[in-house]
């Protein structure tokens, strides 16, 4: 039952939070060292809301995701800390992640073009994911089909049926990436983890898989950890920012206070190396309408979908 | 209740140094670790590798200065004498003469020809192969089918055939070795030059106004070398093996030149009755081999340490 | 009217893919005055990479002409070429795979100068000095191998490499896409004075419209191998006439001005699914 949550409504903070993380800490075992990775990083994320870690390469922003998913390699990452999933303790107990990872929580990774099986359809893929989910079962080919489709609706993709079949090397990396959403959706989770899910994408693929992401948290309340790099993707998509540096948060707050009042040097200066684009004049000009691409007539009108 | 750390009201830089927590690194995970397990194999392979090889190489290379008696002289009322007897070490074979020396000289010629083979193996597999790589083309394309009809043949019986024609000299059979080995190389070499040639530090020798064949040496080249190297090491091994099935089965050079395949075909007819003369010579053989192999392993698997920060 | 330093006419590029050719620059024509800079901008496939390469000659265009500074280079022999090559050079997107890892930073940054005929080895030391200098590097740095350096370290010395020729023409391919954000302004003031101080002509290639706000005199904006609007960086980017202009740069994100929490409205008319 969707539960619609207008987007300018900051959430409640009254219930038990999606994900809970006390003194987080990642240590690598290395060939130089021991690497602190993650040094003692605290933060939540309730329903609804959208909670993103932004940093430079080698913050270990993606190391703190991976962490707390327990994706990262048993003989080389040491965790430490405490990770609550929807009040399920994962990190007393290594194996507690199996029952939330896939469930609960859902991860859409970073590079689309790799993360999925090259030699299975995307039909394959998703049922796979849907009988995992428990959703419906092997033997159900009809509901396993129903249910890919009706997942392939909710990220838009078109003629979904025929996308089925297709195979990831047929797809662009946008449709892959929706495919990907799909897939993490298949299981209902409650928090998406989105590992920089647009890094990889052109600018006006991104627009679209975030309006995607934004859509799916007003019309289901999901929780979204967003990793990324970049300022103005976290500007759009956040409730609440981390600023990380080193392993460490360096700022936090609520998106437009750290956007318009900067407390740190290095949120500072982050803001100030992103080239300011300015205003420009968004009226559509009727007279200078040359179609070099495909456009839709009834996007004149900024807001307004068919 | 906000658990975040850092609030805006504590800007980062003021008075207060976070203490940093202690690690959570235990023993167990140091031990479990899969960095430590890959130098801790490099480190004892390259130490077995390293001693097996000088165990076998530095007698071979000192067994002209050593107390031992002369390979071929024969002492026939001490034929056939088991290890430890008399003074000889390994024992003496049919014709009285000291196994040992004669395994130390036999090793010398057998080492020396394996060592020319992979440098003139590794020599054309390393320019042939980069020429395939690197043109492409035509050249790729006659380069490659040689390899692969190369490769396609029975090796033995080559090898038996050219000597059959040429003769089992020294110069021949070491060619002959090089001829069957450098396949390996130049395959190796090709892919290396593949994936190299792609990268961004071509293009920009090539804006710069290089000729192609001065990227190929100045920049490719340099780039690929270590690893086929390594390669190259790993088929000394080989080109012995292959060295000693030759003289073993007649084909190596000939008298007074006491090689190891050919001490062991001596032997042949003594296996049950004088053991030590068909596997003493084999133990060595397989020391080395297995020794140079470790070596190479070791050398390949060794941690790199990272530099950073100018 | 002067006449433009660089002067592209109806560049055509094919590729031969299994079963016909691929049109990878379909007619497109521009010019650069001298000390200006154009600025290449479009999506994947746009075919802005291969302009760059085609200006470097790395490929040689099906048709059309590129005039340097008065001579059309555009299907002249490699052994005519040599000598024009040093007067213009590029700087590549990937600080990883730009730099040969056997050499030495001295040795990367002198090799131009080898070429240009500078015997003394002396010399060479003294010119490479000087040009990791004017790159903002240590000359201590000079005896250090690319894996001991940064990304952003790593494309000063790729910039010093291009600069060492003394072109007067220099493609930057992406150069600043592969850098983290900080590292990126430094390095778009590093080449803004190196402009500045030289009066060399810039081809700047980017997806990113801030950076090419910051950096550019002229933008040209590419779609699938077409030129979709040509004009001075205000015009384009603040009253793009093409749609395809408009929705670069309404997918453009600038975290300063957008106003209230979540705003959706931002990206909702890039919702329908581009395929």
């Amino acid at each position: 039952m969707a539960v619609s949550n207008s987007s300018t409504q900051q959430p409640k903070f009254t219930e038990q939070p999606l994900l809970e993380v006390r003194d987080f800490q990642v240590e690598l075992i290395t060939d130089a060292g021991i690497i602190r990775a993650v040094d003692s990083v605290s933060f939540s994320i309730h329903r609804g809301e959208t909670v993103t870690i932004i940093g430079e390469s080698g913050s270990g922003k993606s190391t703190t995701a991976m962490g707390i998913l327990r994706l990262l390699p048993e003989d080389l990452a040491v965790l430490s800390g405490t990770v609550v999933i929807d009040g399920v303790d994962i990190s007393a107990d290594p194996k507690a992640i199996d029952k939330v990872r896939g469930r609960t929580l859902a991860l859409i990774p970073q590079d689309p073009m790799t993360a999925l099986s090259p030699v299975h359809s995307i039909g394959s893929q998703l049922f796979e994911a849907i009988r995992i989910a428990g959703a419906a079962s092997a033997k159900d080919k009809g509901a396993l089909q129903a249910r890919a489709v009706r997942l392939l609706e909710q990220v838009h993709i078109p003629t979904p049926e025929k996308q089925l079949k297709k195979y990831p090397h047929q797809l662009s990396g946008g449709m892959l990436q929706r495919v990907l959403i799909a897939i993490a959706l298949a299981s209902e989770p409650q928090l998406l983890v989105a590992d920089e899910p647009t890094s990889a994408l052109d600018v006006t693929v991104q627009g679209g898989i975030l309006d995607l992401l934004l859509e799916l948290q007003e019309q289901r309340g999901i929780g979204i950890l967003m990793i990324t790099h970049d300022l103005g993707v976290a500007r759009l998509i956040s409730d609440r920012i981390h600023v990380m540096k080193d392993g460490s948060f360096v700022e936090s707050g609520e998106v437009q206070q750290i956007v318009d009042h900067p407390a740190t040097d290095y949120t500072r200066s982050l803001l100030a190396a992103v080239p300011v684009l300015g205003p420009w004049d968004e009226t559509p000009a009727p007279a200078a309408r040359h179609s070099a691409a495909t456009t839709n007539p009834a996007l004149t009108q900024t807001g307004a979908k068919p | 209740m906000s658990l975040d750390t850092a609030t805006p009201s504590q800007p980062a830089g003021a008075s207060q140094v976070r203490q940093p927590s202690p690690s959570a690194v235990t023993k167990a995970d140091l031990a479990r670790a899969a960095a430590t397990r890959r130098r801790k194999a490099a480190q004892w392979k390259l130490v077995v590798g390293t001693i097996c090889t000088l165990l076998v190489i530095i007698p071979i290379i000192l067994a002209n200065v050593l107390p031992l008696p002369d390979a071929n002289f024969q002492d026939l009322a001490a034929r056939r004498l088991p290890p430890l007897t008399d003074g000889h070490l390994f024992g003496t074979d049919q014709l009285g003469r000291d196994l040992l020396s004669r395994v130390l000289h036999g090793g010398q010629v057998s080492l020396t020809i394996g060592l020319l083979a992979v440098l003139v193996s590794g020599a054309i597999g390393v320019i042939l192969g980069s020429a395939a790589g690197y043109f492409g083309g035509w050249v790729d394309t006659i380069i490659s089918r040689l390899l692969e009809a190369q490769m396609s043949l029975p090796l033995l019986m080559m090898l038996l055939l050219v000597v059959a024609l040429f003769g089992p000299t020294i110069p021949v059979i070491t060619f002959v070795i090089a001829i069957a080995q450098w396949p390996e190389v130049a395959r190796l070499t090709r892919s290396m030059v593949l994936v190299e040639r792609e990268k961004p530090y071509v293009s920009a020798a090539r804006i710069l106004g290089l000729h192609r064949i001065q990227i190929l040496i100045q920049h490719i080249i340099p780039n690929v070398i270590k690893q086929a190297t390594l390669v190259v090491l790993l088929l000394l091994a080989q080109a012995v093996l292959l060295e000693s099935a030759l003289s073993f089965l007649g084909a190596g050079p000939q008298r007074p030149f006491a090689t190891w395949g050919r001490i062991i075909s001596d032997g042949q007819a003594y296996i049950t009755t004088s053991w030590w003369m068909v596997t003493l010579p084999g133990l060595v053989i397989v020391l080395m081999v297995v020794g140079v192999n470790l070596l190479g392993d070791g050398l390949r698997d060794r941690p790199r340490r990272k530099k950073k920060g100018a | 009217m002067t006449k433009p330093f660089l002067a592209v006419d109806n560049l055509v590029v094919d590729y031969h893919v299994p079963g016909g050719t691929f049109r990878a620059v379909d007619d497109v024509s521009f010019s650069v005055d001298k000390g200006k800079t154009i600025a290449v901008v479009g999506e994947s496939g746009c075919g802005k990479s291969t302009i760059a390469k085609a200006l470097m000659r790395l490929i040689t265009p099906t048709s059309g002409s590129i005039t340097l500074d008065g001579t059309d280079i555009a299907a002249m022999s490699e052994a005519r070429l040599r000598p024009l090559r040093s007067k213009f050079q590029m700087v590549f997107q990937d600080p990883y795979g730009s730099l040969d890892p056997h050499m030495t930073a001295q040795e990367i940054v002198a090799e131009p100068l080898k070429l240009q005929g500078i015997r003394s080895k002396a010399e060479r030391h003294k010119a490479a000095a000087t040009l990791i200098d004017q790159v903002g590097l240590p000359v201590k740095s000079l005896d250090k191998h690319p894996a001991e350096f940064s990304g952003g370290q790593r494309q000063r010395i790729g910039i010093a490499r291009a600069l060492a020729s003394k072109p007067e023409l220099l493609v930057c391919d992406e150069a600043t896409s592969a850098l983290d954000v900080s590292v990126q302004a430094q390095v778009l003031r590093l080449l803004k004075s190196i402009q500045d101080d030289t009066g060399i002509t810039y081809v700047f290639i980017s997806h990113n419209l801030g950076v090419v706000q910051e950096i550019s005199d002229t933008v040209m904006v590419m779609q699938r191998g077409k030129l979709v609007e040509l004009g001075t960086t205000e015009a384009v980017l603040t009253s793009p006439k093409e749609d395809y202009t408009r929705k670069l740069r309404r997918a453009a994100l600038d975290p300063t001005t957008m106003t209230g929490l979540k705003p959706r409205h931002v990206v909702r008319s890039l919702a329908l699914a581009n395929s």
